[in-house]
């Protein structure tokens, strides 16, 4: 892959650097906005001199796991991997990839019904329930200013628990957010168009609590796609590939 | 039950969050975004060298400080790689897929996440891929199914050659299934399937438990194949999670790790 010629040309020192910092990072030893120790200090430590030290810092802000600033208060501080950062990475490949915003909804329901039926399915479904209510209820239409309920989708995914859904649905929320406040620039949402989507959360609220799996997957499908299609709608140079919403 | 609501709140998706956190001047954002546009779009390739900073620096009238920042924001993207010396300067390395799944890796270490959750993430994404591409397949998908599940089948007295072979089986049924974002997300997670899966077979490589397990793979396989050929999407969607959910059984059946940070580290 392209990354290889890249990874071939740094000294295998400053790889091993940079992977004794990485561990540390991922195994919680340094945390968030940590400074890292001044440079002859890192120098003496791993026995290194100055130039294999930045190229290992090189490799780490790369990966996005420090930055390093210039000047009187410089120096190398701690990024923890961030569910946010891993969206932009995607983001980056699907942008490039040419992927159409169809492609990406298509994606999220692929996801996001099954998500629905882990949650009328689990064991504690009438705490996820309350929890789901309390966000409707926290979002409840606002007649005069109607205005969608942006992370209800999200809580849907975390609500089950998975990490690694929750970290793969985000990707996709991220893009169809970028969308909906494009859409949205030249068609605020109606009240209709509220109502409907808020009448559609409470819905699934009440088939997760009664512990109806299969309509709740059904349900969740069927919105996903409507919503998805309106996003989708060509109108007036609407935007119809990631590179287009993420730009 | 944690939940996070930090990365999801109170931020400008405009910016990147190199540029959010250490409050890039404006400027230096906007060069990136050009610069990142051009990347992206495939106007500029792998490889390139972007011109020299004197040039880039009329070209977006700005100073030196100004776009070195930018810079500084595209390499922590992994867009261009800055070298020191006499035959240094910025290039370009357009987005990869590779890089995104590193990244991912990073996150789901970070959060002590366990092998079954990425598993588990597996079994729902992978299983509608097997039907939808059961709809839409077309005769040269099936030769190349077919072909894949051949080249398995031969080499099933090998077990570390043969569950390779299967999960290129896999990534085959979710490639050619045609959804490029469903691509992407698996690929995020195949370095850690895949890790988990040969570090099993190859400890209990020639046991009694790893032979019943790679046969009924082959064979779940084969019958795969029968129903994207008969274009039944259900029956193919429905074994596909059989067959998901009971290799996951015996992956997470006395596994090698049982979190992702013990796995690739």
């Amino acid at each position: 892959m392209s990354s290889e010629p890249l990874m071939m040309r740094v000294p295998k020192t400053a790889e091993l650097v940079a992977s004794h910092i990485r561990d540390q990072i991922i195994r919680g030893e340094l945390r968030e906005d940590d400074a890292l120790p001044p440079e002859s200090e890192l120098m003496a430590q791993f026995g290194v001199s100055r130039p294999t030290l930045r190229e290992g810092f090189r490799i780490l802000e790369s990966e996005g796991l420090i930055v390093v600033r210039r000047g009187a208060r410089g120096g190398a501080r701690v990024r923890v991997p961030d569910h946010a950062v891993a969206a932009r990475f995607a983001g980056l490949v699907l942008q490039y990839r040419g992927a159409t915003l169809a492609d990406v909804f298509h994606a999220r329901t692929m996801i996001e019904a099954p998500a629905a039926r882990m949650l009328a399915t689990a064991k504690h479904r009438a705490e996820i329930a309350r929890r789901l209510q309390a966000y409707v209820d926290d979002h409840a239409l606002d007649l005069r200013n109607p205005a969608r309920a942006p992370d209800f989708h999200r809580l849907v995914v975390e609500l089950t628990g998975n990490q690694t859904l929750v970290l793969l649905a985000g990707m996709l929320e991220d893009i169809a957010e970028a969308a909906a406040i494009s859409w949205e620039r030249q068609n605020p949402p109606s009240l209709p168009e509220a109502q409907r989507a808020h009448r559609g959360h409470q819905r699934l609220v009440e088939l997760v609590r009664a512990g109806a799996a299969e309509k709740a997957e059904m349900f969740w499908r069927a919105h996903l796609d409507q919503v998805g299609a309106v996003l989708m709608k060509v109108h007036g140079g609407s935007p119809t590939t990631v590179v287009d919403v993420l730009n | 039950m944690a939940v996070q609501r930090t990365d999801t709140n109170g931020r400008d998706p405009s910016l990147s969050r190199v540029a959010r956190e250490v409050r890039v001047p404006k400027t230096a954002e906007l060069v990136a975004g050009h610069l990142r546009r051009q990347i992206v779009r495939g106007e500029l390739k792998e490889g390139d060298a972007l011109p020299p900073e004197t040039v880039l620096m009329e070209q977006f009238h700005v100073s030196r400080p100004t776009l070195r920042e930018a810079f500084r924001v595209l390499e922590s993207e992994a867009l261009i790689t800055v070298r020191r010396g006499s035959h240094g300067g910025a290039r370009v390395h357009v987005p990869n897929g590779d890089v995104a799944a590193r990244y991912a890796g990073f996150v789901l270490q970070f959060r002590d996440t366990t092998i079954a959750d990425v598993l588990e993430a597996r079994a729902v994404i992978e299983p509608p891929c097997a039907g939808i591409l059961a709809t839409r397949r077309s005769a040269a998908d099936l030769r190349k199914l077919r072909a894949a599940a051949d080249e398995a089948d031969a080499a099933i007295d090998d077990p570390n050659l043969s569950i390779r072979l299967q999960q290129d089986f896999h990534s085959l049924v979710v490639d050619l299934a045609g959804n490029e974002t469903v691509k992407v997300l698996v690929g995020m997670l195949r370095h850690i399937i895949d890790a988990a899966t040969y570090s099993r077979v190859s400890r209990d490589a020639g046991t009694p438990g790893e032979r019943t397990a790679q046969h009924a793979g082959h064979r779940s396989h084969r019958r795969l194949l029968d129903y994207i050929e008969a274009k039944d999407a259900e029956g193919a969607e429905r074994l596909w999670r059989k067959h998901i959910v009971e290799t996951t059984a015996w992956l997470t059946s006395t596994p090698t790790a049982s979190k992702v940070v013990e796995l690739i580290n």
